[in-house]
């Protein structure tokens, strides 16, 4: 049934069909999102103000970059960023100047391309040497371009400080996720509050159709820059 | 030239904004076909040509923009009985053919047909399955015979596949599929098919199921091959209670990640132990049985023994120094299994744990012994589950069960229930003994269980009028103390 027939059902009290509870996360809440690969364009992205699109990623033993997505995005409206997934930071020399050139085409396509996002897997006690990679890499993108890294929310429960503050310097936000493949990750509430001193504008990631409630320290966090929604196809949410 | 640009001019219309290619009936069939002739035109003028190989696989992405899923399947089919890049075609014919529902009834035999019937038989529980076709029925299957002639060993296979996934009928299985398990080594398929007939003595309670999955272990040498029969090996001894067997030096099963489910969700007192000493085991399973023997004993009463085998506690280790390289190792779930369990820097909860200043605690030893001769003691019942909190123990994952079947689905060898903080501070705030200033902090604890979000952490449960009992009680009799100043909410 759809979301409506619910409603109204259950106001006439008449069938046991289950509305979401209330802490399920629904991607019209919110104005950020992910798109993946292999993912379906939804209605909802019409009222994005910023998107963060999956481009390619990195993988394979040295890393080599893949394309994944068919064609160059030609979206008008919204803030883009391209993003990279990487399986690992061993990459072959080619991999840099191909993700340059994306970038370019992406821009050429006529999209408001604000920057890079690099999604990768940094271990907690390995922030230091990600710190390092970092900076290498965004001192070879184009003026105007800005670094964005998924984090985990590990780091600000057991990163060290001196490390955090490390990336500061050189990433422009961190989008800190709450789930793992496509289900939030229980007692992301405890972890969250400790975000108090994150030294690094953030955003919050969030799995659609997961859960998400909202911790009131969040808002008057001045770090604190949204939220952002990955988006899942229908059959899989 | 001339198809390369009909080529662009068919995708430029065939892609959203997004990148995304449109669903098929809003693509334009005349754009495709166009760029469909000019390629198979090159190709007929110059069959050898510099771009011949080129063009030819050109005509499958015409053939992909057309939703022409038979002329893929035809493609895919041979190009998978001589695969110059296996990795890359498996990969196209993934996301080109096998990702939507007609793409499966293209598939044409045998090889390409096996791999879709497989996928079709996989069931829909569990989000993190891809697509994978609709269900596959047996009388579908007998239909397919003809594309398997030549195939016997694949396609009586696949019958016995549908019969186990399908049915359950272990009987139809094992008549499908003779023994032949003593072998120096197999094939993939032939591995397959002996994995499905003890899947069926398994599931007809042969009692020489165990002794089959024995028998295959020496030849199971192929990739992936041991794991497997590892893992039936480890359920036979999960439940015939031979858990020491199966965590013995000498057992067939040598997998870590299999080894750590035991340990973990599994073994008793006596055999974490016996593990957390055994001078040949390797140091992360000795010290996940000494974390997990530690941590049980405190949260279960068993103070005494807490006591005398804290002794276990190997050194300090060093610090870690950082890894070279940063690559994830091939094997992700490996990998995820090897983050769950511990290393000798989380034994540091029991050497040198967090402390809370201004709860009058003293160290774990001393609230440990004086929890064993006051186990009822409410000081060091409070100290305990402060050490509880601060050792971050709330979330410790084993004694939820790993999954509803398998290997780890049953409750851990202990006996006792799993500790609940929430449980505690309840009870202590029914215990008339209770000082002043640890009922202050009791109130505080039991409230922010359920900080900072109104989700509970410490297990059990209280509702929220039981909360806002606590809340105001903690403001009105203890106005004073910093616990009431600093408590703004009771969620």
């Amino acid at each position: 049934m759809t979301r409506h027939a619910c409603a109204l059902a259950a106001a006439l009290l008449l069938s046991s069909c289950n509305p979401l509870p209330a802490d399920t996360v629904r991607a019209e809440d919110h104005e950020a999102f992910w798109l993946w690969a292999g993912v379906r364009p939804q209605p909802v992205l019409a009222r994005a103000h910023t998107l963060y699109i999956l481009d390619g990623e990195v993988a394979g033993e040295p890393g080599r970059y893949t394309v994944l997505r068919a064609t160059i995005p030609r979206v008008r409206g919204p803030e883009l960023w391209l993003t990279v997934r990487l399986e690992t930071l061993a990459w072959q020399p080619q991999v840099r100047p191909a993700i340059l050139r994306r970038l370019t085409d992406w821009r050429a396509a006529g999209g408001r391309v604000g920057g890079v996002q690099l999604d990768f897997d940094a271990r907690t006690r390995h922030l230091g040497d990600y710190a390092a990679f970092l900076r290498s890499f965004r001192a070879a993108l184009p003026p105007g371009t800005r670094l964005s890294v998924t984090g985990l929310m590990d780091w600000s429960a057991h990163g060290d400080s001196a490390q955090l503050r490390s990336l500061a310097g050189i990433v422009d936000e961190v989008a800190i996720q709450t789930y793992q493949g496509r289900s939030t990750i229980p007692g992301y509430d405890r972890y969250l509050a400790r975000l108090g001193g994150f030294p690094i504008p953030f955003r919050i990631g969030l799995v659609q159709g997961g859960e998400w409630r909202q911790p009131a320290a969040l808002a008057r966090n001045p770090a604190y820059r949204g939220t952002v929604v990955f988006l899942l196809n229908p059959e899989r949410r | 030239m001339t198809a390369r640009t009909r080529l662009n001019a068919a995708q430029d219309a065939l892609f959203d904004e997004y990148g995304y290619m449109v669903e098929a009936d809003q693509r334009d069939p005349a754009k495709a076909a166009a760029a469909d002739a000019s390629l198979r035109y090159y190709l007929s003028a110059y069959p050898n040509g510099r771009y011949a190989d080129s063009a030819r696989g050109l005509l499958r992405r015409t053939a992909w923009f057309a939703g022409n899923d038979a002329a893929l399947a035809r493609d895919y089919a041979a190009m998978l009985t001589k695969p110059a890049e296996p990795v890359r075609v498996i990969e196209e014919l993934d996301t080109k053919l096998l990702d939507h529902d007609k793409g499966y009834q293209a598939a044409t035999g045998p090889l390409l047909l096996a791999v879709a019937d497989l996928q079709r038989l996989r069931s829909s529980v569990g989000e993190e399955q891809p697509y994978h076709g609709s269900g596959l029925s047996r009388a579908e299957l007998e239909r397919q015979r003809p594309q398997f002639a030549g195939r016997d060993d694949l396609y009586t296979y696949l019958l016995a596949a549908e019969a186990l996934y399908n049915r359950s009928a272990a009987a139809d299985v094992l008549a499908l599929i003779p023994d032949a398990v003593h072998q120096s080594r197999f094939t993939t398929l032939q591995f397959s098919r002996q994995v499905l007939r003890g899947l069926a003595l398994d599931m007809s309670g042969d009692p020489n199921a165990y002794r089959f999955w024995l028998s295959l272990l020496p030849g199971a040498t192929g990739p992936n091959q041991r794991g497997a029969v590892e893992l039936a090996i480890a359920q036979h001894e999960e439940k015939r209670g031979s858990l020491d067997r199966l965590l013995a030096d000498t057992s067939p099963v040598r997998t870590p990640a299999l080894r750590r489910i035991a340990i973990a969700h599994l073994a008793g007192p006596d055999l974490l132990r016996a593990r957390a000493a055994a001078p040949r085991a390797a140091t992360d399973e000795r010290e996940l049985a000494l974390y997990v023997l530690l941590t049980r004993q405190l949260g279960r009463g068993r103070y005494a023994d807490f006591l005398r085998d804290v002794a276990l506690l190997p050194p300090a280790p060093p610090q870690p120094h950082a890894e070279q390289t940063y690559r994830l190792p091939p094997d992700r779930e490996q990998e995820e299994l090897e983050e769950a369990a511990v290393t000798s820097g989380d034994l540091a909860i029991f050497r040198t744990p967090r402390k809370e200043p201004g709860t009058g605690c003293p160290d774990l030893r001393a609230t440990a012994t004086r929890l064993t001769a006051a186990p009822a003691d409410p000081h060091a019942r409070l100290c305990l589950a402060e050490w509880w909190r601060l050792s971050d123990l709330d979330y410790f994952p084993f004694d939820q069960p790993l999954a509803e079947t398998g290997l780890g689905s049953g409750p851990p060898r202990w006996p006792g229930q799993p500790y609940s903080r929430l449980l505690v501070y309840q009870s202590l705030l029914a215990d008339a003994r209770l000082t002043p200033e640890d009922r202050a902090y009791t109130l505080y604890r039991a409230v922010w269980c359920f900080g900072p979000s109104g989700i509970n952490s410490c297990g059990g449960d209280a509702p929220k009028a039981q909360r806002r009992i606590w809340f105001t009680e903690l403001k009105t009799r203890f106005p004073q103390s910093r616990w009431a100043r600093s408590l703004k909410y009771h969620w």
